[in-house]
């Protein structure tokens, strides 16, 4: 028994060696393309991961070499029109859609391919375009900020393309200057570190959509809260639906910069839904509406 | 089900009923301090003839029955007391009532202080540890002496940070440690965030941590059990002592009354002067920041054999503080906690203790951002009942079962821009049940056999328990122990290490099955030299249907229940080697800890081209493969002593980004957002962790009102700059890569008073 004592913890050390090691830098190909709804076929970017210790930049980072087709489907997911990329002449990785004609079509799915030249990457992968959003209700000219009447937005019934809505909040500056910041956002700008040009567009962060209330007829009625209002004065806000591959992207990335419950320094890798590759193949359906921020 | 719970105790009492003869005599009683009254728990006392003896249960109760009439000497021995013997004569089925009082070493100096592997057999039971208060507050420790800080010294426990007190019991997170209050369940045991627990040392009378292996006494968590006694209060007479230390204050006081004994001790935070002079200089300084702890405990002796007693906590943490313009954040937090216990000797055999138990958790950060509020409110209303019953039926067995019920109550509310986001509230009973038997075949052996059953109404769980443990007595000084036990845990915290104050707790429910795990414990406890012990553990244990909220839930709104978490599993080894010092002017010890712990999550750490997304083992950053603690005090002379703790430990885990790429076309915002690309999750190690605290003592006294003491302390006394982890700057370019380090050397002084 006395032996067995003193085995055991050398069996246990000897069988302990730890076999999870770091591993090495792989290069990905790299894809980014958003899709929106009621708009024409984007421009796609295809790029490498660089190294982290190198300095990044796309045109460093671009392919060339690239053939690109985005397929719509049908209902059986079959082929239903192929539209061919072509690369843009003096920008490197950046491909254009040989159709100018063809609109996104909400909530249908299309497909991206990817293969190269010069390189055996093969890339692929789907959105469905979430319904179209819009804004049905007649939002008011000028609102107070920070008054008791909040900016309210009614956005009509849509059908879901994934387990519920999410929806991102987009504010747009009209006039850009400190001056005409409302107080937190002077004092992010002034007392911190955050660029002016970081405001100009100030989105909300996904939201679900059963934070809202919403009404027996499937509409969401929303008061716009005031966090979002970067700048007095003129302002564009938009109504952005979101698709899940765009949802678990930023999600995903939120997490890596350390907005979650994992301990300081465990990096996950973002959630791509690309197979082949990394990136983003993504989707939207926005509706605007204009105001006026008056200064309390 | 009922019938089920009812036939178990049945069986369970139906064991202990034997009849036994009745020429036998028997010896029982409490074992106090004879200075304060005090009950000792886990003291040894023996009738020295024949060989039998046992030790004192958690209420300082002991008895030793089937005892042959004559006339024998008793002897009860404990850690820091005088041996105490004395000659009994017991008559033919005699039950003789002896309460003995063992007088603490230091107070008659010529008396030798015994102090052998005996005296700590108890102690050092399989997986179990014990902290003397003496300890807690004799190491150094930052700003306040800590019962958590404290337990972290112990081999198999280890800290996750400077900053954080949370106890990661080998391989296990801190919600897989039962933390008890007087039998009290505590849900966030913290102050001032985390940086320390909520236990005064003031009132602390005994603490005690089953690493492992626990019995069937214990459940609920996978991992292990802290319990913590406050003291009753001294029955001889009214004592105080008033403490002033750079962060926090304390008082307490106790005493003797007509029919039993009481206790009040408070503990503040007295930061406000130095906040306020900083505020002047200095922007984003709290303009609200205390915290504050209250123990009570009334005991009343009923009768000779009924005591009762009433124990309460109540602390809070609040901070305020506005931060750039228009905004603002405020937090509350804090923990109640009640129990009433009636302790019941109803014969020389049968030991009862009856307990209710309620218990209150809340947290509620709010926060104000250009004139949008954000309100979360989670709160936790635990109350319980609780039955214990030991019987000893004859010499070579000791029966214990009894039973814990309760209602737990959830509350989990979001609102966001004064509208609910989310709203969850989750009622449950819960009911368990257990029955053990100690047998002691021979003077070598002991085997331990208990049986669980935990039923956790919400989701409807039914689950069993079985747990063993042998020992086998090779020789005087060694013993050997295993230890086998399967547990299940009901609960899961959501937390950050980096900050207590927003924990959550959340439950199994439909579609959440609760947690299990298996343990496996071997262990020696050897005694190498006269007054050293020396213990070796090996444990192995495996977490299964580990439930944690998934970290890519970023708005639960929306989303059944079980899709808020991530289901896993895990597996824990390690080898635990403990050398205490236990006698003369030089004591201390030195604990090492070689472990290894993993977690698997569907989807997490999925080699990133891998469209399954086949989750792979990853160590968690606590992992730490190297672990070793030096404690040691020195007596310099009767006016001065020192104690030094030096901690080395494996650099935790950590990821190393790889690659980088970056997307500039998100369709709204106005920033590039930025991204790494990672291999293995947390595959690289920080530099190693090492650090040295020092303390001087100078005992004293004040203005002949009382005992006093100066404690001066050097925290990291080589200001190393342990590094916390990685922070990485995307404004730069290429990724510039800074160290967040954790304390750097602290110097602080405390001024106790006793009277």
């Amino acid at each position: 028994m006395n032996r067995l004592f003193l085995i055991l913890p050398l069996l246990l050390l000897v069988t302990a060696c730890d076999i999870y090691n770091q591993d090495e830098y792989e290069e990905l190909v790299v894809v980014e393309a958003y899709l929106i709804a009621g708009r024409s076929l984007p421009d796609i970017k295809i790029s490498t991961t660089l190294p982290v210790e190198r300095e990044y930049s796309f045109e460093n980072a671009a392919l060339s070499g690239a053939n690109i087709q985005v397929v719509l489907l049908d209902e059986n997911g079959n082929d239903e029109e192929v539209f061919g990329y072509l690369s843009l002449t003096g920008r490197k990785g950046v491909y254009r859609p040989q159709s100018t004609t063809h609109t996104i079509l909400p909530r249908r799915t299309y497909r991206l391919d990817i293969d190269f030249n010069n390189r055996p990457d093969v890339l692929t992968a789907v959105t469905t375009i979430p319904d179209q959003v819009q804004i049905t209700n007649a939002v008011r000219d000028t609102v107070i900020y920070q008054s008791d009447e909040q900016l309210e937005i009614l956005l009509a019934p849509t059908q879901k393309s994934q387990t519920q809505n999410i929806f991102v909040f987009d504010t747009i500056a009209g006039k850009v200057s400190v001056d005409n910041l409302t107080p937190f956002y002077r004092s992010l700008v002034v007392d911190g570190d955050t660029d002016l040009s970081d405001l100009i567009r100030n989105s909300s962060g996904l939201i679900n959509e059963a934070n809202f209330n919403i009404n027996p007829d499937g509409s969401i009625l929303l008061k716009y809260p005031w966090i979002g209002v970067a700048f007095f004065e003129d302002n564009q806000v938009v109504t952005n639906s979101v698709d899940r591959n765009l949802t678990q992207l930023i999600r995903s990335q939120d997490v890596q910069l350390g907005g979650s419950t994992l301990s300081p320094g465990e990096i996950p890798n973002l959630v791509y839904n690309i197979e082949g590759g990394i990136g983003i193949f993504g989707s939207i359906s926005s509706d605007t509406v204009q105001t006026f921020f008056k200064r309390p | 089900m009922n019938l089920r719970i009812i036939l178990f105790i049945a069986f369970g009492l139906g064991l202990a009923i034997q009849a036994t003869a009745q020429d036998r005599a028997s010896i029982n009683g409490y074992i106090t301090d004879s200075r304060t009254g005090e009950t000792l728990l886990s003291a040894n006392i023996a009738l020295i003839e024949i060989n039998r003896g046992t030790s004192s249960n958690n209420s300082g109760y002991y008895s030793i029955t089937n005892i042959p009439p004559g006339t024998y000497t008793l002897m009860a021995t404990f850690i820091g007391y005088q041996r105490f013997e004395k000659e009994v004569t017991l008559e033919p089925g005699q039950n003789l009532r002896l309460n003995v009082e063992l007088i603490p070493s230091g107070i008659e100096l010529e008396e030798l202080i015994v102090e052998s592997e005996a005296d700590r057999e108890e102690q050092r039971n399989i997986g179990r540890a014990q902290i003397s208060t003496q300890l807690i507050k004799e190491v150094p420790s930052v700003l306040e002496p800590d019962v958590f800080r404290s337990v972290q010294l112990l081999p198999g426990v280890k800290a996750a940070s400077d900053f954080s007190s949370g106890l990661y019991v080998r391989g296990g997170s801190p919600d897989q440690t039962l933390i008890l209050l007087d039998e009290t369940t505590v849900y966030n045991p913290t102050h001032f965030f985390g940086f320390f627990s909520t236990f005064n040392p003031d009132a602390v009378k005994d603490v005690r941590l089953y690493k492992g292996g626990y019995p069937a006494e214990y459940g609920g968590r996978l991992g292990s059990v802290l319990s913590v006694f406050n003291k009753d209060g001294n029955r001889n007479e009214t004592r105080g002592s008033v403490s002033l230390g750079l962060l926090a204050s304390r008082a307490s006081i106790e005493g003797p009354y007509s029919r039993g004994s009481w206790m009040l001790a408070v503990r503040r935070s007295t930061l406000e002067p130095v906040l306020a002079v900083l505020r002047q200089n200095v922007d984003n300084v709290p303009d609200l920041f205390y915290f504050y702890d209250i123990n009570g405990k009334l005991n009343f002796d009923a009768s000779e054999n009924d005591r009762l007693s009433l124990a309460f906590y109540s602390g809070t943490d609040a901070v305020s503080f506005p931060f750039l313009e228009d905004a603002s954040i405020r937090l509350d937090y804090g923990n109640q906690t009640v129990s009433t216990q009636w302790r019941r000797i109803i014969s020389e055999k049968l030991y009862s203790k009856l307990t209710v138990t309620g218990s209150r958790y809340f947290n509620e950060p709010r926060f104000s951002i250009a004139g949008t509020p954000f309100e979360r409110n989670n709160e936790i209303f635990d109350f319980s009942f609780k039955g214990d019953l030991e019987y000893l039926p004859n010499e070579n067995h000791s029966l214990s079962a009894g039973i814990w019920s309760g209602i737990l109550t959830l509350r989990f509310q979001d609102r966001f821009d004064n509208q609910t986001t989310f709203n969850n509230r989750i009622q449950s009973t819960y009911l368990s049940a257990y029955i053990q038997d100690e047998w002691r075949p021979t003077d070598r052996w002991k085997i331990t056999t208990g049986l669980r059953m935990s039923t956790f109404a919400e989701g409807d769980y039914l689950r069993l328990e079985p747990r063993m443990s042998v020992e086998h007595r090779l020789g005087p000084d060694i013993r050997l122990q295993a230890a086998y036990g399967r547990y299940y845990q009901f609960l899961t915290l959501i937390t950050n290490e980096a900050f207590s104050g927003f924990d959550i707790w959340l439950t199994t429910d439909d579609g959440v099955p609760p947690s299990y795990g298996d343990q496996f414990v071997l262990a020696a406890k050897t005694t190498p030299f006269e007054g050293y012990g020396f213990d070796i553990e090996l444990y192995y244990r495996t977490m299964r249907d580990l439930f944690e909220l998934d970290p890519f839930i970023s708005d639960a709104s929306g989303l059944d229940y079980d899709e808020l978490f991530r289901f896993g599993e895990g597996f824990a080894y390690g080898l635990e080697l403990f050398l205490e010092k236990q006698t003369g002017r030089l004591g201390g010890f030195i604990g090492y800890t070689y472990g290894i712990t993993r977690r698997k999550f569907p989807g997490f750490n999925a080699d990133v081209l891998d469209n399954t997304r086949q989750g792979r083992f990853y160590p968690p950053k606590y992992d730490r493969t190297h672990d070793l603690n030096i404690v040691a005090s020195y007596q310099l002379s009767t006016r001065w002593s020192t104690a030094a703790v030096f901690s080395y430990a494996t650099g935790q885990a950590y990821t190393e980004p790889l690659g980088r790429t970056q997307f500039a076309g998100v369709p709204w915002g106005s920033g590039m957002r930025n991204a790494f690309t990672v291999g293995n999750v947390n595959a690289s190690r920080l530099p190693s962790y090492h650090r040295l605290d020092l303390s001087f003592s100078r005992k004293g006294r004040f203005f002949n009102l009382g005992d006093a003491e100066w404690q001066f302390q050097i925290i990291n006394a080589y200001s190393r700059r342990n590094i916390w982890f990685y922070n990485y700057d995307f404004d730069e370019n290429p990724v510039e890569r800074s160290d967040v380090t954790l304390l750097p050397i602290i110097p602080s002084v405390s001024y106790t008073v006793n009277f």
